[in-house]
């Protein structure tokens, strides 16, 4: 049976291409890759700085999903995002954590990479509610 | 201001939110712009993702400034801090930028979005950094 954490889960991850690569169970640490689809241009050509935010969410949120065995989903509170390098319309690595996780809440980080010369792109941290997934008992 | 407004909504990544100036208030460094958000964007609970509501933000507060500078400067977000209030349900969101405040090079932006209702969503706040556009 497939994890839903190594599958295209949601419509938002559909549209960013993403496709699992590997969960680390110690480091709690899930790696997506993501191809950004032309339509998150900015006027410079490179993804939208809100849009990057996107990776690292979906990303941050499987990390949670895949160290809870597929039980929780995240509910952001915030998200803090910093922005180290331009996010070229190409394929990126992604990569999420739990930095700490216990029933009422959990902390998340992230960052991306490109592909290419694995450069690092763009850091987050978030604070999050763990919530149930919808469906599930 | 029509022409500013427009060029701002030209690029993919405001189609793709369904960007819509509303209205700009160039003295106050002030403006506001619905978006659409749609079906592709919604997270497995239904709502739409987080990134998505991280981008309307993101694609108002740097309007704000543009058109504060009458089209001559753009700002690169640096860093953005978003706080999720409510679920943002696809439809129509109404957001808010403004330029808190700007030396030369840097500018500190903030943003919020609301239902058509006026019921608050989601705030963020940035540090930007200013570039000529020719």
């Amino acid at each position: 049976m497939t994890k839903i954490w190594e599958g295209q889960r949601s419509p938002s991850a559909k549209l960013m291409g993403s496709e699992f690569i590997s969960f680390d169970e110690e480091a709690n640490e899930l790696t997506t890759r993501y191809t950004p689809p032309p339509s998150f241009a900015s006027p410079r050509g490179a993804v939208q700085g809100g849009l990057i935010a996107g990776f690292l969410d979906e990303v941050m949120g499987g990390a949670l999903l895949a160290s809870t065995g597929g039980e929780r989903l995240p509910l952001n509170l915030d998200l803090n995002l910093t922005f180290v390098s331009m996010v070229p319309l190409s394929p990126i690595i992604a990569k999420g954590r739990v930095v700490k996780a216990g029933r009422r809440v959990a902390f998340l980080e992230g960052e991306l990479y490109d592909e290419g010369d694995g450069r690092l792109l763009a850091r987050a941290t978030s604070t999050a509610l763990p919530t149930p997934v919808p469906g599930a008992e | 201001m029509g022409s500013i407004l427009s060029a701002i909504t030209r690029p993919p990544c405001a189609e793709t939110l369904g960007a819509e100036p509303i209205a700009e208030f160039r003295e106050e460094s002030r403006i506001e712009i619905a978006f659409h958000p749609n079906e592709t964007m919604l997270n497995p609970r239904g709502t739409v993702q987080g990134g998505f509501v991280a981008a309307m933000l993101d694609d108002v507060m740097g309007p704000a400034l543009v058109a504060a500078s009458g089209g001559k400067e753009a700002p690169v977000t640096l860093d953005l801090t978003v706080s999720y209030i409510g679920p943002v349900m696809p439809g129509r969101v109404i957001g808010k930028g403004r330029v808190v405040s700007r030396t030369k090079s840097t500018a500190f932006l903030e943003a919020e979005l609301f239902t058509e209702a006026g019921e608050l969503l989601a705030r963020a706040t940035s540090t930007a950094r200013i570039f000529p556009i020719s």
